[in-house]
């Protein structure tokens, strides 16, 4: 009985403090506003383009595809950003590309070959994901629809997970 | 349309008491180079006083356990940032992000028999009186705390998906800091309420790219180790050290509580508390706004060696009072300091006023339930600190301000909305909060 109390005590010593910590609180706001939580890379290569790379783990239940941002400006690490790449035509910018291989979870790279004049760019990749909604029509919701389409991820998708900047100069 | 007409009623409200509270100020806002928010003792006692706060809640409520998550929002940060495509410095608009959480558990380890024991009253779950009952006289609890507080700046940034919309993203920017409380409370019904525990004060650099890697490095963690002591709910000392001082204490008295002890209080008589509390408060920091004892010989890099440290002295007394759904509550606290303190700006001796804070309060419940309520509060104060000038276009250092609150209860959740403007106690947080909207949200889980 004693030993009993002695670990019920000692468990609520540590409970507490695995679930209430600076960093949960933290967590769950930027979770809120979409806090930057994976880095990335980003160089250019002559003759190729801007060679992105990542390495994030996106939740495949409800993984809709990976989207590449650049700043709109150059020289601008504080400029709002565009999207240049992902899996449907979503943009009409000059510099987007509609890239079939980014609804794939394991891709971890794009290249970027509609390229801005010269400047230094940064760059972002987000993890996309399917809002939760009754897709089929079945009075239940479901993570993903059965035969995504453009139009549904134009109107059911939202950033899961946005990487850190990358900055990378265009010659 | 009535509740339409009622809320413009409010906002107007709301409005004319921040123009008459407001100093002719500039709303241009002040660029920041250093915070505050890297002094850790002062975080210290923050952070303290929201445990502080959980606990009366816990014992006014007689709660077993207490969850609790609060998130901060303070607007308009400009601080000088490096912008690395420009490779200049410029003012950018950040967000503070404060957000707090809490657990806290407290068991009855030795309940003595009492001779009438009440289990006649059936349990409603939607009666708090009927599962929450004050502790029995000679009882033993014990409590468990961890709690954490997270402050930061945040950069806003704009992503534009094309025909999938547009979408706000947010990344670290400058210094994070992390401190948490592991506590242990030991309580004797009615006599003796003990708290004690250690702060551990963290501070994690971003990286460049607006991200941010948590690592629990022993090396980078300065602690502090505070105690509470409170003999009949009535008499409290409250201390914290660092590791080779004693850097606070506070010690109040509950007179109406001390008076109730020996003699029956007549209904008319208002809750008031005094207390003296002494703080390490002007070290001679950057962050600090004045020099302690001169300027001469000193800048912003100056040896620790050097520094000189200055005593804020408080002395503060609150009422509080209810009559029937009304609530009213009303707080002074006069200053001084035990050392000379001199402008960093002008190097011009700075005169404290005797009056550091007064606010007031009044709430109404709209709702009449035990165990329930919804409260809408208003308040109103003044504040005064040498750093408010430092912060705002503000001419002198004291401001006035106010906040409005909704505070729901019910018997098993609770839920805080919370906006103000220039608020004391917000300012005594965080001074550069001056002339700043905040926005505040919290919500619990107890038992």
């Amino acid at each position: 009985m004693k030993s009993k109390i002695l670990s019920y005590i000692f468990l609520s010593a540590i409970v507490p403090h695995i679930i209430a910590c600076s960093y949960t609180a933290d967590y769950i706001e930027g979770a809120l506003t979409n806090r930057a939580s994976f880095s990335i890379s980003a160089h250019y290569e002559a003759g190729t383009g801007v060679v992105v790379e990542w390495n994030a783990n996106p939740d495949n239940d409800s993984f809709a595809g990976y989207e590449i941002y650049m700043t709109e400006e150059p020289n601008n690490e504080f400029a709002d950003y565009i999207v240049v790449g992902a899996c449907y035509s979503i943009s009409s910018s000059s510099y987007f590309q509609d890239d079939g291989t980014l609804d794939n979870p394991s891709q971890t790279q794009f290249i970027h070959t509609s390229l801005p004049s010269s400047g230094i760019y940064f760059y972002r990749v987000g993890v996309i994901e399917w809002d939760e909604r009754d897709y089929d029509g079945d009075g239940k919701d479901d993570k993903k629809p059965s035969s995504p389409n453009e139009s549904l991820y134009e109107s059911y998708t939202n950033i899961a997970e946005i990487s850190g900047s990358a900055m990378v100069e265009i010659p | 349309m009535k509740l339409l007409h009622n809320y413009k009623i409010y906002v107007t409200i709301l409005f004319c008491i921040h123009l008459c509270l407001l100093n002719p100020v500039v709303y241009a806002q002040n660029v920041y180079e250093a915070s505050s928010l890297h002094n850790s003792a002062s975080r210290s006692q923050i952070v303290q006083q929201i445990f502080y706060q959980r606990w009366d809640t816990i014992f006014s409520n007689y709660l077993h356990f207490d969850a609790y998550i609060n998130v901060n929002w303070v607007f308009n940060f400009y601080v000088n940032t490096y912008n690395r495509g420009t490779g200049q410095k410029e003012a950018v608009p950040m967000r503070l992000v404060r957000t707090f959480s809490d657990v806290a558990m407290l068991f009855s380890v030795y309940t003595p028999v009492t001779e009438t024991p009440d289990e006649t009253q059936p349990v409603d779950i939607t009666d708090v009186t009927t599962f929450r009952k004050p502790w029995v006289n000679n009882s033993i609890l014990l409590g468990f705390t961890a709690c954490g507080y997270h402050y930061g700046l945040t950069r806003s940034v704009e992503i534009n998906r094309g025909s999938a919309g547009s979408e706000t993203a947010t990344d670290y920017a400058f210094s994070q800091f992390f401190d948490d409380i592991v506590a242990i409370t030991a309580v004797f019904v009615p006599y003796v309420t003990l708290h004690a525990g250690i702060v551990f004060n963290q501070q994690i650099e971003p990286n460049e790219d607006g991200t941010l890697d948590y690592n629990f490095d022993p090396s980078t963690i300065t602690k502090r180790y505070f105690t509470s002591l409170s003999l009949y709910n009535t008499l409290t000392w409250r201390s914290t050290a660092a590791k080779d001082r004693m850097e606070s204490y506070d010690v109040s008295l509950n007179i109406t509580q001390l008076l109730s002890i020996t003699t029956s209080i007549p209904s008319y008589i208002p809750q008031t508390t005094i207390g003296y509390k002494q703080y390490h408060k002007y070290n001679d920091e950057p962050y600090d706004p004045v020099w302690v004892s001169t300027a001469s010989g000193k800048s912003n890099t100056t040896s620790d060696s050097l520094k000189q440290h200055a005593t804020l002295y408080t002395y503060y007394t609150t009422l509080s009072k209810n009559f029937g759904n009304f609530y009213i509550a009303a707080s002074i606290e006069l200053q001084h300091v035990d050392r000379t303190l001199v402008d960093k700006r002008t190097e011009q001796k700075v005169l404290l006023p005797m009056m550091r804070i007064w606010w007031a309060k009044a709430g109404y419940d709209l709702m009449d339930n035990p165990g329930w309520d919804f409260i809408v509060w208003l308040g109103v104060n003044k504040y005064y600190d040498p750093a408010i000038s430092y912060h705002s276009k503000h001419s002198d250092n004291d401001t006035g301000g106010w906040f409005a609150m909704i505070d729901g209860t019910a018997p098993y959740i609770t839920l805080t909305i919370k906006a103000s403007y220039n608020d004391a106690s917000e300012l005594d947080r965080l001074v550069e909060a001056v002339n700043k909207f905040v926005i505040e949200a919290s919500a619990s889980f107890r038992i």
